[in-house]
């Protein structure tokens, strides 16, 4: 339970939605967009919430788009994870995106939710990382804004407080027939937290990239691990072994697996993947 | 036999399957007041002060108790070492340090989150080995100033050993340097969780006349309402302890935290209605959980394989407070050898304490950790002398003529049959003599075997009863003291009276709570024992209303009761059955035709006692520590990667001696979730710490337990019988014994298909890969 009066408003509109924590950060409250509730609600419970107010987004429509349209395909981010899945407009978006938590919790854990979680996980923001038309939308006071997902990216996706992401929008021919790799390792169980979630897609000019969510504190691309893994001339373990060693930061150390575990997980992955992925294309 | 041997639903099946089970905290009465404790966020620390003066302010906060503001007291199982709050220092990441009483939760919440602990942090004791370390800091300065409660104990002076149980039998120095072939093997198993889905709560309330009323999520409603008095020196009749349906326990619910705490609050607010009820954190981390274990185990053995001697070290991470420990340590030593005869033998077990959560039962006492030590050390042993390890344990397999490490003098009866169940499992598992098959380029498949012993290590007095009462229309209420958490307790008792009076089972009505104010007293329901216990005093309440009955038959009748036989709900006369009177014209009495009538409700009581035990002495470790002693073998088949280390498990199988199967699907699901659950700690349970002792895996997202998908593919249950002549129908316990030697099993499969001896828990691909080497890939 929460032991405190949470306020809680679900307004129809993107401008309600803004006026509204406009208004109620001028009240002295602390407000928070709601998405699936899922880690909000875990953290009132323990005492580790620092907002007394919730805006639920999920009655705005631009936020619960869900369509191909003109070539490109949009997502809107109040989209439960297991709609994105079942859609599987982007089969990538749906390999990564449907290996977060368990069935009942992704039922509830929105698209915008997992992708801006204060966890260090946040799979399904992989896929628009990698890919070079990715954008997204968010709704300022001054408006709709676009941005590239990747230009707004360092550690987490940067959003002003009191604007919040509507959808995301990705190039049709970009995704469309691509190659791709998804594969989250654990430290034993189906369900728990990734060791290493790795996604990699092989583009049409041969060249692979990667990105990484466990590894460290936050998901991640580099273009010098992409570099390693596109040179084609070597055996997906030499490249595999070398882009472990070339990580843009240490592998993290905790209760799931030591840094050493991680880096021989991630590179035992890395080349059956490399392997499977360069023998199906 | 009609009942018995035959798969009833259990009483309580539709109220649980359709929600409509009722748990303790799911009868709350209006106007109950909420409880909240505040747990300290250091794991070993002197309390500077506490500032409770903001917390006061919040409205609806009724009072804040801490140490200060309690008489002295300890508490504790055996050793009384353990204050309800902390006093004068924290010892434990998670240990209460004060108390709210607030009209509803949120205040108490918000008031908890006002108050402020100072702390001056002391180093921390975080594993056995900082405890043992010479000039270690010390958990509890003042050791000797304890009392033992419940002797024995033995717990040094100046040193953070809790106690120490040793086990000395035949010469084993001697013997063990003569053995020709010699293995040693060590173990480290983490503290685990209980993880029973209903977490504890207590309510209490002090009536206008004295009287308290608990209810309790416990598996000892008569050890809370003797212990409650015992501190609070009130007399045990005014303390009334009820328990409804409990949620699961594994023994975690054995031991007496919250009801205290519950009591306290209550007391202090004029014994208005109180609720105290973990979260699962609070659960977790607070409440006890299960012990860690580091243990060496040395076999010596002649080159044909009979083990000839053993050295052997337990040592317990018993974590703060020593609760049940020292009967853990001495159930360990009594059972040590595993299933097997071993004639010269020198164990000792120390309880260690540490800054860590403190423990308590676990599903097993202690058998579990003990039979991974063991058992790890059997297929060792196995593997030096190349020899098949079913066969191993088949020829040093004890029999009845054996005496146990405590010298108990072992019968056909009092034992079960190892070699009969081993037999059976080659058939289950289509035994390979453990070889080690290839599957493809990376993937092999292998075997793990491991066998198991356990007696109920239950006091020498434990005591049980059963009052059963007729009603108007010849069923029967049973009235038991024992709880029912999940094994189908009440059920297995209904199943023995309904058999004893030959009736149908649904004419048996079993009430699910337990109340201490009415229900005669069972020990605690704990050690598998209640289908041993309960049943032998439910069959004594049988015999008792089967006398009354035909007692009061005869005289109408008028014929000797010696003429009378039952059945089909009648008394009849033995030679012309048709002479014949139904139970429901006898059970308020009989009435005559004219109207005038005799007799009175049909009403049965029954008592059982344990006979024949006795305490282990100090010294040699000898003595008789449970009624029987139930073995069985369990084999658990997993698929392994040689390279990645992943491993499935595709088959893990259980052959049991149990007596008799009194409910067989009841019995096999018991020894399914039994193995499920050992898999799940032998696999990937574990609670963490950090450096400086913060416990971390205070939820399920942290602790992890085994989810439905990660299970064995295939759990396989079977059941020899040879009876225990004295206990019902022959049935011998089976209730924990699941558990027990699954993990071993599976270490042993494992160890085998990476050529490596495993002997850490949990078994993650993690702890193989370092005990491969910890290579990085591609450099193999």
């Amino acid at each position: 339970m929460a032991p405190f009066n949470l306020l809680y408003y679900r307004p129809d509109t993107v401008d309600q939605a803004l006026d509204l924590f406009r208004i109620l950060s001028k009240e002295q409250h602390h407000p928070a967009f709601y998405g699936g509730g899922t880690e909000i609600l875990t953290r009132v419970r323990v005492q580790d919430a620092r907002f007394d107010a919730v805006i639920d987004l999920k009655a705005i429509p631009e936020v619960l788009v869900h369509r191909e349209y003109q070539g490109s395909a949009e997502f809107g981010a109040g989209l439960r994870l297991t709609h994105v899945a079942n859609r599987n407009l982007w089969p990538l978006l749906t390999a990564t995106a449907d290996r977060v938590a368990d069935h009942t919790v992704r039922s509830q854990i929105t698209l915008g939710g997992n992708l801006l979680s204060a966890l260090p996980y946040r799979e399904a923001i992989l896929p628009f990382l990698m890919s070079d038309s990715a954008e997204a939308k968010v709704a300022t006071i001054g408006g709709m804004r676009t941005h590239r997902v990747r230009d707004r990216y360092d550690q987490t996706f940067k959003l002003k407080p009191g604007d919040f992401l509507v959808s995301l929008v990705v190039d049709g021919h970009e995704i469309q027939g691509l190659a791709f790799k998804s594969r989250k390792m654990t430290r034993i169980d189906w369900i728990d937290y990734p060791l290493v979630t790795i996604a990699l897609i092989r583009r049409r000019n041969g060249g692979i990239r990667a990105a990484f969510s466990g590894w460290a504190g936050f998901p991640f691309v580099s273009s010098r691990v992409d570099k390693i893994l596109s040179n084609g001339r070597r055996s997906p373990s030499d490249r595999a072994k070398d882009a472990v060693e070339h990580m843009p930061m240490p592998a993290l150390s905790d209760t799931h697996g030591s840094r050493a575990y991680r880096e021989f997980v991630t590179q035992y992955t890395l080349a059956g993947m490399l392997e499977e992925l360069e023998e199906e294309t | 036999m009609t009942i018995i041997g035959t798969s009833v639903r259990r009483k309580e099946a539709s109220s649980k399957v359709t929600g409509r089970a009722r748990y303790t905290n799911d009868m709350n009465v209006p106007g109950t007041w909420h409880a909240l404790f505040v747990p300290a966020r250091q794991a070993h620390a002197k309390i500077v002060g506490i500032h409770t003066a903001d917390a006061r302010k919040v409205a609806g906060v009724q009072t804040i108790l801490t140490a200060g503001d309690l008489a002295p007291l300890l508490t504790g199982d055996v050793t009384e070492d353990r204050p309800p709050l902390a006093k004068d220092k924290v010892r434990y990441w998670g240990e209460p340090v004060a108390l709210i009483v607030a009209r509803d939760e949120s205040a108490a919440q918000k008031a908890a989150s006002l108050i402020k602990v100072r702390y001056r942090p002391l180093a921390v004791v975080n594993s056995i080995q900082d405890a043992l370390k010479a000039n270690a800091p010390l958990v509890h300065d003042n050791i000797g100033s304890y009392t033992v409660a419940t002797p024995p104990a033995s717990p040094r002076k100046h040193s953070n050993i809790a106690d120490e149980a040793n086990m000395i039998k035949g010469d084993p120095d001697r013997f063990l340097k003569k053995c020709s072939v010699r293995v040693k093997v060590q173990v480290s198993l983490p503290q685990i969780d209980h993880a029973a889905i209903e977490p504890r709560i207590a309510k209490a309330e002090i009536l206008p006349d004295g009287r308290v009323l608990i209810q309790a999520s416990t598996q000892s409603p008569f050890e809370v309402q003797k212990q409650v008095a015992k501190y609070f020196k009130l007399n045990p009749g005014q303390i009334i302890v009820q328990v409804p349906l409990v949620g699961g326990a594994f023994g975690g619910k054995a031991a007496i935290q919250l009801e205290l705490l519950a009591y306290l609050a209550s007391r202090a607010v004029g014994g208005h209605t109180v609720k105290l009820v973990n979260t699962r954190e609070a659960d977790m981390a607070t409440s006890p959980v299960g012990m860690g274990m580091e243990a060496e185990v040395e076999l010596g053995a002649t080159q044909d394989g009979m083990i000839q001697a053993a050295q052997m070290r337990f040592y317990m991470d018993i974590g703060a407070y020593t609760d049940s420990a020292p009967r853990i340590a001495r159930a360990i030593a009594a059972q040590c050898t595993g299933p097997y005869n071993i004639e010269h033998l020198h164990t000792d077990v120390f309880s260690v304490y540490t800054n860590h959560t403190y423990t308590t039962a676990f599903r097993g006492f202690g058998h579990m950790p003990m039979t991974f030590a063991v058992e790890r050390a059997i297929d060792e042993l196995a593997k030096a002398l190349d020899q098949d390890p079913l066969r191993l344990r088949e020829q040093n397999a004890l029999a009845p003529g054996h005496l146990t490490p405590t010298k108990a003098r072992l019968t056909r009866s009092n034992l079960g049959h190892l070699p009969l169940c081993i037999e059976q499992m080659r058939r289950v598992i289509r035994w390979n003599q453990a070889a080690v098959e290839p599957i493809d380029a990376h993937r092999v498949r292998a075997t793990g075997v491991a066998a198991f012993w356990k007696t109920s290590s239950s006091p020498p007095n434990a005591i049980s009863g059963a009052i059963t009462l007729m009603n108007s229309d010849g069923s029967v209420n049973l009235n038991i003291g024992a709880v029912e958490f999940g094994p189908a307790t009440k059920t297995t008792a209904a199943q023995i009276l309904a058999e004893q009076l030959r009736i149908p089972i649904d004419q048996v009505f079993v009430h699910e709570d337990v109340n201490t104010a009415v229900d005669p007293e069972h020990w605690k329901t704990v050690a598998s024992l209640s289908t041993y216990m309960v049943g032998r005093a439910v069959m004594d309440a049988a015999d008792d209303m089967v006398r009354q009955l035909k007692s009061i038959a005869a005289a109408i009748l008028r014929c000797s009761p010696d003429d009378l036989d039952y059945g089909g709900e009648k008394i009849f006369v033995r030679d012309d059955p048709t002479i014949a009177l139904r139970y429901q014209d006898l059970a308020l009495g009989y009435k005559y035709p004219e109207g005038d009538s005799i007799g009175g409700q049909i009403m049965g009581r029954g008592r059982f006692m344990i006979r024949h035990l006795n305490l282990l002495d100090q010294q040699t470790g000898h003595g008789r520590p449970g009624p029987a002693w139930t073995v069985g073998v369990q084999a658990v088949e997993v698929e392994y990667h040689r390279i990645t280390h992943q491993y499935r498990i595709l088959k893990a199988a259980t052959v049991l001696d149990a007596g008799q199967v009194i409910n067989p699907k009841a019995a096999a699901g018991q020894v399914m979730g039994g193995m499920n659950m050992g898999l799940g700690i032998a696999s990937r349970e574990a609670v963490h710490y950090d450096a400086q002792g913060q416990f971390l895996s205070n939820q399920f997202r942290s602790y992890r337990v085994m989810r439905v998908g990660e299970q064995a593919e295939q759990y396989l249950v079977e059941f020899v019988e040879t009876p225990q002549v004295d206990s019902p129908f022959g049935a011998r316990p089976l209730g924990e014994h699941g558990v027990l030697a699954i993990g071993a099993a599976l270490a042993n499969a494992l160890s085998r298909a990476a050529n490596i001896p495993l002997n850490v828990l949990p078994l993650t691909p993690e702890v193989i890969w370092r005990a491969k080497g910890g290579k990085a890939y591609g450099a193999l």
